[in-house]
């Protein structure tokens, strides 16, 4: 088959699996299955499309016809097109299946319109990553905006999720804007809308506009991809939509703004100076900090995962960023692995985060709750969903040997090179904090995860909601276990795709072959496998395997739920030593009844200082709002006023082109 | 890596775990000394591990498999990371980073484990736990890559020495206070008591018992072997003349380290835990300095 007609059934699949489920909506079921199964097809396809595009040396092109007024609408897969591809597909697939079942507690919604959107948002990732021309580009863009728009606000009918909604449209076409600006600065220069055509000229551009472009695309990806402090909508957004779309956007759909990046400034525009690198190292710093910092602090599960993207994406931009460095100081292969240690993220953070999200929202379907306060003890009520959600908490928390320490390693050895490189004062020391900032955020990520873990599944139940839970149907976890085997299996093969990967930078750059990329010493982790195999043996042979029961010590009272440490309690140590970032408030009443030292009642509320909203959002709106109301005072009303305005105008128009 | 290479790693393990109850009771004497006592023999290690071991365990009723396999996995993180420190021969598998995280997996079931008997003990211990940990590796980070970034490579064989010249005072005063933070000993926390609230890593081990607490002890002896031994590796590695020289100047050179900590914690008080920033922030001072005078 060739790959137009490959396209075209993807195409398809999607487009049948939003139409079909509303001739079926009598059968709400049905509906819902047919719509799933159709995007477990098309991203099957995809999957396969970008395996070719990832393994064949010369990138694949496909062009459908000459539909658009403008342009063709062409698409094409290279390694990097192919690898999103793939990480996009991956993650549809898996979580298209998992929805089958968890779309069930929304029985009563319209599932029809669920699945017209989902599939039109799986479809539309899948095409931005694939495009090869701007306009292209840009449509597909502001159509996976606005399907997963309607996905967020699919519960519409509570006003939380009305507003969320609102914030992630608002921030999310203030981003196009941006976007849009810099593709067109950089089209306007060459006159050609597809990507070889732009790379091929941006060696001709002048230092000021590339640097234009640079801002306005990092603004503008930025702020999709949830960078500090563009993140607002995210910790928003999340816990609004359904579970399974929270899974797909903050696992891919951020990733598609990685992927502009990448594409934009390493591929179109040329290399570029190196503080390009150096702000987008910091912003990737800041970003990851800010990130866990503020994950420690929410008890919400999807509010806390909706952090850590913030975080990963920090993590992955230090990766991008130390590659762009490389790249200007003319270091071809240095710059490779860095890319590949970024990519290499990409993918690992799709995989364990979503592994989290579909998690919890096996939580939320048995529980009907996702406040780490009111859950417990659920290892004994769930045990698969606990052990699939250990998984991914300790591959985020960078715990070897799983994925997330695998592409860490990677990124530390890349800031390493950074510093010895010894090209000037300033990357010295810079590299070195760049490796104590990663160190930082994996100590802290790793607290946020004890704490996730730890109050939600361990311990006894806090709530009734808790102690009711059951374990969920077999088809839910079906489709974790494998995105859980890939954790623990790309922390194993981690040579090997970094080498597959450094060739998408290869490819991008026509550099030079780059030698063999060296792997964390994963053997030493068979050997701890071995010991513990010792230690359980020499247990077992001892005739001590057994465990004795018994209660745990209170200090003589028997103990109970109200007595465990909570989130609040397990992060206070947090809060206050990172206090300067936090801002923390609280407030302590105590009711006394009568008898000065016998308290009957504390109440105790904490708020964390959101700096964000303070000191930037805020200050922006009412200056926004200032300048409106200045220019309020030339709307007067007045027909007669209105026609100057249009003739003046036309005056200044017509001088303009008399002149040119 | 060939089976060879595998029992090398084994026998060298094998080693630090049968010396490290001896420096953890030489540790102890000293600071019995210095106190004026006449403090229990440098043998006692070997006696209560032992003691420890051969008993039965007994968990609370709220635990699952977490806790029974947390003391497995502790252990053996403890064994690895110690056997991949290069002393005589060098090490393919021996890299700083996985030594560095080897550590966090450890701390993460154990920090897991202690949440599990739903008792606020093991609660507080975990959490103030992790906070430390925040601010521990970081410091471990900012002290290990300043040399790491200036020899090139993470390879713990070729960094073996590189702390020998004047910058390297520096960073060992950064990582010798690192050190203290991770062994859990005065002024960060107090090795010889669980009965007060200031406990961390003794809070965590509280709900075990048996011979699950006696293999979590002997970690936690192997880990403060460990760091001895590397800090010795880096900053005044013991000559490799022959076999028996190198052990016994390597004895000789660890337990003048553990001397040295026995005497900071017997001539300092246990700090506020929310000082602690303060003390290792101190940490990360000195470790900087040692990376702006080796570069520039």
């Amino acid at each position: 088959m060739n790959n137009e007609t490959v396209w075209i059934i993807l195409l398809v699949f999607f487009v049948a699996g939003a139409v079909i489920p509303y001739g079926l909506n009598k059968n709400r079921n049905l509906a819902l299955v047919t719509g799933c199964l159709f995007a477990v097809a098309g991203s099957t396809t995809a999957l396969w499309m970008g395996v070719r595009g990832l393994v064949s040396s010369d990138p694949i092109l496909i062009l459908m016809g000459n539909i658009l007024p403008i342009t063709n609408l062409e698409f094409y897969i290279d390694g990097l097109s192919g690898f999103f591809l793939i990480t996009i597909a991956l993650v549809s697939i898996l979580t298209s299946i998992y929805s089958i079942q968890y779309m069930k507690i929304y029985g009563q919604e319209n599932l029809a319109w669920w699945s017209f959107c989902y599939n039109l948002f799986l479809l539309t990732m899948m095409l931005v990553v694939t495009a090869n021309n701007i306009i292209v580009f840009l449509i597909f863009w502001e159509m996976m905006t606005l399907a997963s728009y309607f996905l967020v606000t699919f519960s519409f009918k509570r006003e939380q999720v009305r507003k969320a909604g609102f914030v992630y449209l608002v921030m999310t076409h203030i981003g196009t804007v941006f976007i849009a600006s810099a593709l067109f600065l950089l089209a306007g220069s060459q006159g050609g809308w597809n990507y070889a055509h732009l790379a091929a000229g941006s060696g001709m551009m002048n230092d000021q506009t590339k640097n234009l472009i640079f801002v306005c695309a990092l603004i503008g990806f930025g702020t999709k991809a949830g960078i500090v402090p563009l993140h607002i909508w995210l910790p928003q957004a999340h816990p609004a939509a359904p579970t399974n779309v929270s899974a797909l956007m903050s696992g891919v759909m951020l990733k598609t703004a990685i992927y502009g990046i990448v594409r934009l400034m390493i591929d179109l525009l040329g290399t570029g100076p190196s503080w390009w690198g150096a702000v987008i190292i910091v912003l990737g710093v800041i970003s990851a900090l800010v990130g866990v910092v503020s994950a420690l602090m929410e008890h919400d599960l999807k509010r806390l995962l909706a952090y850590h993207s913030v975080e990963n994406i920090g993590i992955i931009l230090m990766g991008v960023g130390t590659s762009m460095v490389f790249y200007s100081w003319s270091m071809p292969v240095p710059a490779a692995i860095a890319l590949a240690a970024g990519l290499f993220h990409v993918l690992n953070h799709a995989i364990f985060k979503s592994l989290l999200f579909l998690c919890t929202g096996s939580v939320y379907y048995a529980t009907h709750t996702k406040d780490i306060e009111q859950l417990g003890g659920l290892i004994k009520k769930m045990p698969v969903t606990s052990i699939l959600f250990l998984t991914g908490a300790i591959s985020i928390s960078a715990v070897p040997p799983f994925n997330g320490f695998a592409s860490e390693y990677q990124l530390y050895l890349s800031l390493l090179q950074l510093s010895h490189q010894h090209q000037s004062n300033f990357w010295v020391v810079g590299g070195i904090l760049g490796c104590t900032a990663l160190a930082l955020t994996g100590a802290l990520a790793a607290a946020c995860f004890v704490k996730a873990f730890g109050i939600s599944f361990l311990a006894l139940p806090r709530s009734a909601k808790a102690t009711g839970a059951r374990e969920v149907p077999w088809n839910m976890t079906l489709s974790m276990i494998p995105l859980a085997a890939l954790c623990l299996i790309l922390g194993g093969v981690s040579g090997q795709m970094m080498n597959l990967l450094a060739q998408i930078a290869v490819q991008l750059k026509a550099g030079s072959p780059i030698p063999l990329i060296g792997t964390y010493p994963y053997q030493i982790f068979l050997l701890f496998g071995f010991v513990i195999v010792i230690l359980f043996g020499l247990t077992k042979l001892s005739g001590a395997g057994k465990e004795r029961k018994s209660q745990t010590w209170g200090c003589g009272i028997e103990t109970n739920a109200e007595m465990e440490y909570t989130a609040a309690s397990f992060s206070q140590p947090i809060r206050r030593v990172y206090r300067p970032l936090l801002k923390p408030t609280r407030s302590i009443t105590t009711g006394f009844n009568g008898q000065p030292y016998f308290g009957y009642r504390i109440e105790f509320h904490e708020r964390i200082g959101s700096n964000f909203k303070d000191y930037f959002y805020v200050p922006v709106r009412k200056s926004v709002i200032e300048i409106s109301r200045k220019w309020q005072n030339i709307q007067s009303g007045n027909i007669n006023w209105y026609l100057g305005y249009i003739f003046v105008t036309l005056i200044i128009l017509l001088v303009f082109c008399a002149k040119g | 890596m060939g089976l060879n290479d595998y029992g090398w790693l084994m026998i060298q393990g094998m080693l630090l775990l049968l010396f490290s109850p001896l420096v953890n009771g030489i540790i102890k004497k000293v600071k019995a000394r210095i106190q004026r006592r006449v403090g229990p023999s440098i043998l006692q290690s070997y006696r209560d591990v032992i003691k420890f071991l051969k008993r039965e365990a007994v968990t609370s009723y709220h635990t699952s498999w977490i806790t029974s396999v947390t003391p497995y996995v502790c252990f053996s993180a403890y064994f690895v990371a110690g056997s991949m420190i290069p002393l005589w021969r060098s090490i393919s598998t021996s890299d700083v980073i996985v030594f560095i995280y080897l550590f966090a997996l450890a701390r993460f079931f154990l920090a897991l484990s202690a949440l599990e008997p739903a008792s606020a003990f093991g609660g507080m211990g975990s959490s103030r736990e992790m906070m430390i940990a925040t601010l521990v590796e970081p410091v471990l980070v900012l002290g290990l890559f300043g040399m790491v970034a200036f020899v090139g490579t993470t390879d713990l064989g070729i960094l073996t020495g590189a702390g020998q010249n004047p910058a390297g005072i520096f960073a060992f005063i950064g990582l010798l206070l690192v050190t203290v933070a991770e062994t859990g000993r005065i002024p960060v926390d107090n090795p010889d008591t669980h009965l007060e609230l200031t406990m961390v890593h003794e809070g965590m081990l509280l709900e075990y018992s048996g011979r699950q607490l006696g293999l979590l002890h002997l970690a936690a002896m192997v880990k403060q072997t460990i760091l001895l031994v590397l800090l010795v590796q880096l900053f005044f590695p013991a000559p490799i003349i022959s076999a028996p020289w190198f052990f016994l100047l390597l004895a000789v050179k660890v337990v003048f380290l553990g001397f040295i900590l026995a005497l900071i914690e017997s001539t300092n008080v246990k700090m506020r835990l929310f000082r602690l920033p303060e003390l290792l922030v101190g940490g990360a001072v000195f470790c900087i300095i040692s990376i702006f005078m080796k570069f520039f």
